[in-house]
């Protein structure tokens, strides 16, 4: 029995942060991530769309970013091609 | 409740919560490929590819005149996972899960195994797991188990290489240096490790002339001392047994390796308006055990936007050595060197004639090899990328190759290797699912001419494949 009441303490701990999400959609909304997967608050980009973010940020140019962050996008496009090119590599 | 168990629950609250409080630190990235494959071909998995000799480099020779056509389906998986504490530090990991094809074999351990009934089996592997850091102002450095390519189109390495690269930029310049070791098989022979081994040092340099124009150096060095006792491994079985080089095809043994192979090379890159010029020429010179190399490879590249859509032309040439197939010859080589099986020239497009792009665990080619079996190659490329609308994109190519040198020893009806076509549509169903069709055929040239059994010559190959991929 004790040993039951850690384990439902320990998956209360671990479960905690799922339910603060849980209680974010209010009574009269639909949850669209239960739903259709879309505005989960812990959803992350596809290697797609994260090279499609950066390259929208850069064609901002010089009227929103210095020469220097432009540079670091530039680097972080690279990046992000890199793995691209990593997963569809052939090979063995 | 028991004070033992009153601390046992505290302990797992304490570490719920620190398990969760670094994780809010880092940056997390999951990437990831599926793609499943139909194939059918009188080419890949058939006695003139993977269940012959010449597993890797097509080879007819002595082969019945027709292949049975092979029909199987090949599985891929690819999963990367980024960990990044800062924008200054993050190790990358790559692991890879492929079923070679559906109904090899279940219940067991091996690489590509486990696509049979019942699953079960062990066939996770690692390809990469590396740090790429940023240690000093202007300095990246990565560490680890790395992919790796040339700077010349992979015609030298192209593959995952364990090893430390340093790169920086200063203003224009460009340039990177870097230690990988291939392999260590001091263990067996010297009973300490570091001195028989197979190791690349690289130096390369790149420069922005202008906006329009950039030039590339790179020194290369191969050294190996390794102990062979067999021939090179030049690739692996589904089972994962090592696949040695054919020549000679009896295993021998050898001395120990002595290779100490230097490699220059310039590449340069042009672009004006909707044209788009490269290429690269590389020199080779130094020892291949016996055999002194002087060796060269040269390439231009082109691409034009032109009408809907986009062309390309590709050309390559790589040195050739008549006598590169005699055993223990020791005259002055022509033949190129490379990482044996460890690179690849993927921009002429093919599909049989070249390194086929959408090749897995199944990879043969007429011309496997840059030094091509130490016959060279020259090669003529030409395609179009013609997109149809958002969803569909459609390309054409065709290809015309031949060895540069054939061999004294066994001559051939003439250097002409062959002709390809070939042909590939693909279309997004849904966001980051894409399924295509890629179509390729050859008409084999004179080189093949009589070389099957009886003397006749050999059907010409062709491949098909329908490609479901998802990437996330």
């Amino acid at each position: 029995m004790k040993k039951v009441l850690i384990a439902v303490m320990a998956i209360f701990a671990l479960s905690a942060t799922s339910m603060t999400f849980a209680a974010d959609t209010k009574s009269n909304q639909k949850d669209e991530c239960l739903l259709a997967s879309k505005g989960c608050r812990d959803q992350v980009d596809s290697i797609q769309q994260k090279i499609k973010k950066i390259n929208t940020e850069i064609k901002k140019g010089k009227k929103v970013y210095s020469a220097e962050d432009l540079k670091k996008l530039q680097q972080k496009l690279k990046e992000a091609d890199d793995i691209l090119i990593n997963l569809e590599k052939p090979g063995h | 409740m028991k004070s033992s168990n009153v601390m046992a629950a505290l302990v797992t609250l304490s570490l719920a919560a620190t398990a969760a409080t670094p994780a809010m630190a880092l940056e997390n990235e999951f990437h990831g490929l599926f793609s499943a494959r139909y194939i059918n071909s009188n080419f890949n998995r058939t006695q003139t590819t993977d269940y012959g000799p010449g597993d890797g480099t097509y080879d007819p020779s002595g082969k019945t005149k027709n292949q049975y056509s092979s029909n199987f389906i090949e599985q891929r998986e690819r999963l990367t996972y980024i960990a990044k504490a800062n924008a200054d530090v993050k190790l990358i990991t790559q692991f890879e899960l492929d079923y070679s094809y559906w109904g090899n074999s279940s219940y067991t351990v091996g690489r590509n195994q486990g696509g049979a009934i019942g699953a079960d089996t062990v066939n996770l592997e690692t390809k990469n797991i590396y740090l790429d850091a940023n240690p000093f102002k202007n300095i990246n450095m990565k560490l680890g188990m790395m992919p790796n390519t040339d700077a010349f189109k992979g015609v030298l390495f192209d593959t995952d290489m364990a090893g430390i690269l340093l790169s920086s930029s200063y203003g224009k310049f460009s340039p990177s240096i870097g230690f990988f070791r291939f392999n260590d098989g001091s263990s067996s022979i010297d009973k300490a490790l570091g001195k028989k081994t197979s190791d690349l040092l690289m130096l390369d340099g790149k420069f922005n002339v202008t906006n329009e124009l950039k030039v590339g150096g790179a020194y290369y060095f191969f050294g190996n001392n390794q102990g062979a006792t067999t021939n090179p491994v030049v690739g692996y079985t589904d089972a994962g047994a090592p696949i040695y080089a054919n020549d000679p095809t009896v295993f021998e043994a050898k001395p120990d390796n002595n290779i100490k192979i230097h490699v220059l090379g310039l590449n340069a890159e042009y672009v004006q308006g909707p044209l788009t010029l490269n290429g690269f020429a590389i020199y080779e010179t130094g020892w291949n055990n016996k055999r002194y190399t002087s060796a060269f490879s040269g390439n231009i590249g082109a691409k034009l936007n032109a009408g809907p859509g986009t062309a390309r032309a590709e050309f390559l040439y790589v040195t050739g050595d008549s006598r590169a197939d005699v055993s223990g010859a020791t005259s002055r080589s022509n033949a190129f060197y490379s990482a044996a099986g460890e690179h690849g020239y993927y921009n002429n497009e093919m599909v049989i004639l070249g390194r086929d792009k959408n090749a897995y665990t199944t990879d043969n080619s007429i011309i496997f090899n840059a030094g091509n079996e130490g016959r060279g190659q020259i090669g003529g490329y030409l395609g179009y990328d013609l997109p149809i609308n958002d969803r569909l994109t459609t390309a054409y190519n065709a290809g015309f190759a031949a060895v540069a040198k054939d061999s004294t020893a066994k001559p051939h009806k003439s250097n002409y290797l062959g002709t390809e076509i070939n042909a590939e549509a693909t279309y997004k169903l849904i966001e980051n699912l894409t399924t295509s069709v890629r179509a390729g055929y050859v008409f084999l040239g004179d080189y093949y001419k009589g070389v099957a059994l009886h003397g006749e010559t050999p059907v010409n190959p062709y491949d098909a494949k329908l490609m479901f991929t998802y990437i996330f």
